[in-house]
């Protein structure tokens, strides 16, 4: 028997980049059943940097009357325009145009996105000739394009035609980044430490980053840009473009020789003429056998690491002989650890308590750093009580959240109701420990049937 | 400078004041004063000063107030953080944030501005805000303990015009009253505290018959009967037993979109002219409600909108007359078998039903001279399920489950399906639905948690929860492996109700445990088994 499955799809989805303001759409959508007309019977279309103008929206039954959408069912509250279409039942179409309307000329390179929620059975962008494109994630980007999922969405990047080849474009953009980085890496005197790893935790820690929030930092600490590396050693303060000079001319003064690194997206490509597609910075070392890359310039990583936006990530290196393209390294897994130390105790009524640490390492740390950066005290003690459902926990200690490169280590007593299930004779002791083992300490008289498996069955004294 | 100074002073004065351990902080001041004018205009300045006792405590450094952005205006709003050291810092405009609120509504004009600080144990937040709004209401609420906090000092000051009649209640606090200031000093910790002040300006809401009766009147201009009401509400019930119900599942499925404008001059009640709603094919709780009183009565049936708090049980009290304690409206039906209340907007529960949250609650008819009156208790939900499952020596389980539920606990289902295809997918369902009744079918196959090498554990039970009392018919037979003894039962006081058994069968074929539930008193409850699990 053959199930036939309908859901909502986009039948066409037009985009027109009409330079030098305005971009306009038109989108037609069919509604399966009675979920889609719920779902996608309301329409928000949010619009940050420019203004909707020309604006209609139908709903077709599907009989084929065609209802047209009120002015007055509008609505538009600052950035958001919604409006739910009239009349709309399961099999009906509804459309909608409008235009994205800017005050300032639209610049290249620009981003289309090619997906969006629903399936798309057909899509179609159009742009003035002389622009070039480049399609991103898709096999075929003009049509059947799947709804948005956990992989990279699909897209369309409009650039200006080149001018000249991209090896030239490339070599002269090298040529200028050294230029500009051997003007900026004014000499330092020398420090103590010359091991590369320590010159880097020195900036890192030493040198506060302006950029970042931390606890210890107020906007009002560095108003002003350093002029030269020995200015950020001195001042003690740095954009993190600025620590990282400062780690260069730290390493030169110790004899290696530097490099700058300018670190793009998986999405990078050498044929695309644009030097944004190179956002990120770290600095090289040149060894015989190759390279070593530090960032210090980003306070939350601990030695030896780049930042997860950065690693295993396409990067131009800049040399005097020209670019030198190559990847990024990739931390190891252990360099990112997450430790767990639990001492727990099963009572005879199946509850469990005890104390847990937590330290979290490399990337791992880096990333709860980063969160906590934003948050208020309550809230980050609030994170770790939902990280324990149906656990009450207590006297969280919280260490190194805003501390450069220091492991999070976060410690609190714990206790679980009715954790283990009981029976006349047994507890039946789960050992999946909020996604980890855990061993534990048991109630006088009882004694474990069997160490193996997932539950562990315990003898409950008569 | 000088005006800072003095702020700066009285703030400080009331921050010298100790507060009690144990609590995450302490209230030391929350003050309201309204001045209302004739002209509607009203002018609230809010007051707060919370000293921040343990960590916890940051999450209270906090202050918002919230206005219709068509019909008020923020004229200042200031916060200040004093730390254990002394230093006093003023928050700069730009650390508010001010945004629209929005409670799932198409659109609303509700604005919130709002500041939340990080404060360590032994600061000191405080805020003063004035609000200036053209109202159409003349009633004011006031919660002397709204976070449950202990509170040094709560007051609510009025001024009104003269000549005006003030009427004031008190629920739950006994304030020491001067004129129009009420104040209630130090106040407890209490989690949950319903303390409240209530008062109504003038004469416009006296009684509840004169709420009912402005209510009726802001609807009864949008239940005309236009031709298009007229011809939709015929076709609707051509060739249909039974009129009224059909009529109740259309406006069901119509989609439920809410706009929430001018609340402030009494928006939020007046229901959209029917005839639009049935072109737009969408509307809110009173848009749906109205709409089906207008097909109704194209048909000739008398029914009434009803007001009524979907959210809170507890907050309509019956000596404070005042539409602003109704969230949401309903319908009540004149049937040959009775008035029958009934909710449009929820589109899972069947017309001659109530979904749980509505039943037992006050509740106001728009109809001048109606009084509050409770809906009804309707009948216990009943699930009849019959569970058979296998288990084989390997520790794997596979199982069928059919099952009939009926009132909210089909209402239930409906919605869990209608939220969650990938459920509905896994099941087949049989809904009778706009008739009461929901059938289940599903197979399923799963492995049993290892418990050593010879033990098997099995928790065999289904886990569901409703949201009101539901009698549990349920038969549950378990195929055991025959390499296997029942080393085991728990006590049949663990089923609640149900008594399990163990059936031995011949020589030969697999034992047989059977558990049956039948619903008497102590198997009505309003959570079944929540420990079990599948």
């Amino acid at each position: 028997m053959l199930l036939l499955l309908a859901f909502a799809e986009i039948l066409l989805w037009e985009t027109h980049v009409l330079p030098p303001y305005q971009i306009s759409h038109s989108v037609r959508l069919q509604l399966a059943d009675q979920q889609d007309v719920t779902r996608h019977g309301i329409v928000v279309i949010r619009h940050r940097g420019y203004s909707i103008t020309n604006f209609k929206a139908s709903s077709v039954s599907p009989a084929g009357a065609i209802i047209e959408l009120p002015t007055a069912a509008l609505r538009d509250a600052e950035d958001t325009l919604c409006f739910a279409l009239p009349a709309v039942e399961p099999g009906a179409h509804i459309e909608y145009q409008y235009t994205e309307s800017y005050a300032e000329p639209i610049s290249l390179p620009l981003s289309v996105p090619l997906q969006r929620e629903l399936p798309i059975r057909r899509r179609v962008v159009s742009y003035p000739p002389s622009w070039q494109p480049h399609y991103f994630h898709c096999d075929n980007c003009t049509a059947d394009l799947p709804p948005i999922s956990k992989a990279p969405p699909a897209y369309l990047l409009l650039t200006a035609r080149a001018t000249q080849s991209p090896d030239d474009f490339w070599r002269a953009h090298a040529a200028q980044l050294t230029a500009t980085f051997e003007r900026e890496l004014s000499p330092v005197p020398p420090r103590p430490e010359r091991d590369l790893n320590a010159l880097a935790e020195f900036c890192r820690t030493q040198i506060k980053n302006s950029l970042y929030r931390t606890d210890n930092l107020s906007p009002a600490d560095h108003a002003e840009p350093n002029a030269t590396p020995a200015d950020t050693l001195r001042r003690g303060i740095g954009t993190a473009h600025e620590i990282n000079l400062l780690f260069a001319a730290l390493a030169r003064a110790a004899g290696h020789a530097v490099h700058l690194v300018r670190v793009g997206t998986s999405d990078f490509r050498r044929e695309i003429v644009d030097t944004a597609q190179l956002p990120n910075e770290v600095i090289a070392v040149s060894f015989p056998t190759g390279y070593a890359f530090f960032n210090p310039g980003a306070p939350y990583l601990s030695a030896g690491l780049l930042d997860a936006d950065e690693e295993g990530q396409p990067a131009l290196l800049a040399t005097a002989d020209g670019p030198v393209f190559l990847t990024l390294p990739s931390s190891t897994p252990d360099q990112n650890r997450t430790e767990r130390k639990t001492r727990l105790a099963l009572a005879a009524d199946g509850s469990v308590s005890g104390r847990i640490e937590v330290t979290y390492y490399g990337l791992a740390a880096a990333a709860r750093k980063r969160r906590a950066e934003r948050q208020p005290s309550a809230e980050r003690l609030a994170d770790i009580w939902n990280e324990y459902p149906g656990a009450r926990v207590t006297n969280i200690s919280l260490k190194n959240i805003a501390t450069p490169a220091a492991p999070v280590h976060i410690e609190f007593d714990i206790y679980v109701p009715n954790y283990a299930d009981r029976s006349p004779r047994r507890l039946f002791l789960p050992t999946n420990f909020f996604g980890a083992k855990a061993a534990f300490t048991l109630p006088p008289g009882h004694v474990y049937e069997s160490e193996e498996g997932d539950i562990l069955p315990i003898r409950r004294p008569l | 400078m000088l005006a800072f100074l003095l702020l700066a002073t009285w703030f400080q004065e009331i921050a010298a004041a100790p507060s009690p351990v144990g609590s995450p902080a302490h209230v030391l001041l929350r003050e309201e004063s309204v001045v209302a004018e004739r002209s509607g205009r009203q002018t609230t300045t809010t007051r707060s000063v919370i000293r921040v006792l343990t960590a916890e405590g940051s999450a209270f450094a906090r202050a918002g107030i919230t206005y219709d952005a068509t019909c008020a205006h923020v004229a200042s709003f200031r916060a200040w953080l004093l730390s254990p050291s002394g230093e006093l810092h003023e928050f700069a405009p730009t650390e508010f944030m001010d945004r629209v609120v929005n409670q799932g509504e198409l659109y609303s004009s509700l604005r919130q501005r709002t500041i939340s600080v990080e404060a360590e144990p032994g600061s000191v937040f405080a805020y003063e805000a004035t609000v200036t709004a053209q109202t159409a209401f003349t009633q004011f609420e006031f919660e002397f303990q709204p976070d449950g906090l202990p509170v040094a000092r709560s007051r609510f000051s009025l001024s009104s015009p003269a000549g005006w009649t003030v009427t004031s209640h008190l629920f739950d606090i006994h304030p020491l009253v001067e004129g129009q200031t009420w104040t209630a000093y130090d106040l407890p910790e209490l989690p949950r505290s319903s303390s409240r002040l209530a008062i109504t300006l003038g004469s416009t809401f006296s009684t509840w018959p004169d709420v009912a009766n402005w209510l009726a009147t802001q609807a009864e201009s949008a239940a005309r009967l236009t031709p298009a009401i007229v011809a939709r509400s015929a076709s609707l019930v051509q060739n249909q037993s039974d009129a009224i119900r059909a009529l109740a599942a259309f406006v069901q499925r119509l989609r439920y979109v809410a706009v929430n404008e001018n609340s402030s001059q009494g928006g939020g009640f007046l229901p959209r002219d029917a005839d639009s709603v049935l072109a737009l094919g969408y509307g809110d709780c009173k848009d749906k409600a109205n709409l089906l009183r207008t097909l109704l009565r194209a048909q000739g049936v008398d029914s009434w909108l009803v007001a009524i708090n979907a959210t809170d049980r507890l907050r309509v009290r019956p000596e404070w007359p005042s539409p602003r304690l109704f969230n949401h409206a309903i319908l009540a039906v004149a049937t040959p078998d009775g008035l029958r209340y009934f909710d449009p907007s929820d589109p899972y529960t069947p017309f001659g039903q109530l979904p749980s949250a509505l039943q037992n609650v006050q509740a106001l008819l728009f109809a001048p001279g109606a009084t509050l009156a409770r809906t009804p208790v309707g009948d216990t939900a009943v699930v009849v399920r019959s569970v058979h499952l296998t288990v084989t020596a390997e520790g794997k389980i596979a199982g069928r489950v059919l099952e009939t539920s009926h009132g909210h606990a089909a209402a239930a289902y409906r919605a869990r399906v209608a939220d969650n295809p990938e459920f509905g997918q896994r099941l087949q369902v049989r809904d009778e639905f706009p008739r009461d009744g929901l059938h289940l079918y599903y197979e399923f196959t799963a492995a049993l948690p290892a418990a050593g090498p010879e033990l098997l554990f099995l928790k065999p039970f289904l886990l569901a929860e409703f949201a009101g009392p539901v009698a549990f018919h349920e038969t549950v037979e378990i195929a055991l492996p025959l390499e296997f003894l029942v080393d085991e039962l728990p006590d049949n006081a663990y089923f609640r109700g149900g008594k399990l058994v163990v059936e031995r069968r011949d020589a030969g074929e697999n034992p047989l445990l059977v558990l049956r539930r039948a619903p008497h008193e102590q198997s009505l409850h309003r959570r079944n088994s929540p420990s079990l699990r599948q």
